[in-house]
């Protein structure tokens, strides 16, 4: 309506866009120094989401309960087979050296002079933690004594099994003069070797 | 009256630009942050000092889970060690950490006894692949297929799986070694 009111709305103009530019810049600078700190913020702070917890064990995982010779005590086989059924001699042994890493060790041999070269070691750590027991014969290979000898402590191994033990005892005389035969039962792996001849029982891992 | 409304509308706009950039600020810090963080989330590794680890796993976890097995573990500069003989097997592990994450193991079997490996030996062997894996079954089973095969012997094989790298050596049946290494850039 009035003529003067153009020229006033024409000045405005490049108000409106200064200010849309204003914005704009406003827009870019203040999301750009934002969002750079912001995302190394982000970036330092965060880890990616991993596993809480190891994954769980089998029940196959290696086990220090399995170190031992399983349900077989060192009076099982030092007193009740050698010393009380045959008459043999048991002491601990002072000597140092072991065959496994268990601390204790006990020595046996018959009492007849004859039967020289003939002995067992057990290597426990307590009597009912037998971690190695063999049985060395030193005759002549062929001998009846040995064939004997090593059959007995397969059945000796198994007290509380007789089914295993037999088994054991039938390996062990019909591979005594093997060299190095070795197999695996109830959780004792036996293994024969020609020399020296013995018959070593350990813990099948 | 358009005159009397000019001075304090051009006073306005500086003002408003400011808020917006403020706001711009605001948006720009919170959406740089949450990519950022997304794109970190989605990595296979960890950052651990100037390394790379497994993530959220700690070593600690590792070791408590050995010696609950009865494993007899020591540290030295930063590196677990465990070990365990059972008869004429003897398995080692080495866990090397930064942060209190794991950038590199190493485990080893050794045995006597001739023939394949046996059940603990692969058990031992597998658990250890998974590793990083404990929260993906379908990964865990990927390993164990591809792991299991190759103890048998004649195996000098090197992989990368989920951004680790895997080398075996299975050369003998006897001596088996895994070394997975996650420190690298």
């Amino acid at each position: 309506m009035n003529p003067e009111q153009p020229p006033a709305r024409v000045a405005r103009g490049p108000g409106t866009a200064v200010t849309i530019l204003l914005i704009l810049g406003a827009l870019i600078v203040g999301g750009l120094c934002g969002g750079a700190p912001g995302a190394v913020a982000g970036y330092v702070t965060s880890q990616p989401d991993g596993p809480t917890a190891p994954p769980s064990m089998p029940a196959e995982f290696p086990d220090a309960a399995r170190r031992y010779l399983p349900d077989l005590k060192v009076a099982d086989l030092a007193d009740d087979w050698l010393a009380r059924s045959n008459g043999w001699k048991c002491a601990p042994s002072d000597s140092q050296t072991r065959t496994s890493a268990a601390k204790n060790q006990v020595s046996c041999e018959p009492t007849e002079q004859s039967r020289y070269g003939v002995s067992a070691q057990i290597e426990y750590d307590g009597d009912t933690q037998i971690e190695y027991a063999e049985v060395t014969c030193g005759l002549k290979p062929g001998a009846n004594y040995c064939e004997t000898l090593f059959a007995a402590l397969g059945d000796a191994l198994f007290p509380h099994r007789p089914e295993l033990g037999k088994q054991a005892e039938e390996w062990a005389g019909k591979n005594v003069d093997g060299d190095n035969t070795s197999t695996a039962i109830g959780g004792i792996r036996l293994t024969i070797e020609l020399s020296p001849h013995r018959v070593r029982a350990i813990p099948e891992a | 009256m358009t005159m009397s409304n000019k001075p304090p509308a051009r006073r306005r706009v500086p003002l408003i630009a400011l808020t917006i950039a403020l706001a711009a600020l605001l948006a720009g810090a919170a959406g740089g942050y949450l990519l950022a963080r997304g794109v970190k989330k989605s990595a296979d590794r960890a950052t651990c000092d100037n390394l790379r680890c497994i993530p959220s796993l700690k070593a600690s976890s590792v070791i408590d889970a050995l010696r609950g097995r009865g494993f007899t573990c020591a540290e030295k500069n930063s590196t677990w060690e465990c070990r365990l003989r059972i008869g004429d097997t003897s398995y080692q592990s080495r866990l090397s950490q930064r942060d209190g994450l794991i950038y590199n193991y190493d485990d080893s079997v050794r045995t006597e006894k001739d023939g394949e490996a046996s059940a603990s030996t692969r058990a031992f062997l597998v658990w250890f692949a998974a590793l990083p894996f404990a929260d993906d079954p379908v990964l865990t089973a990927e390993i164990d297929g591809w792991l299991t095969p190759r103890l048998g012997g004649g195996a000098l094989t090197k992989a990368t799986i989920g951004g680790y790298t895997y080398d075996l050596t299975a050369l003998d049946p006897q001596y088996l070694r895994l070394n997975v290494w996650v420190g690298s850039r």
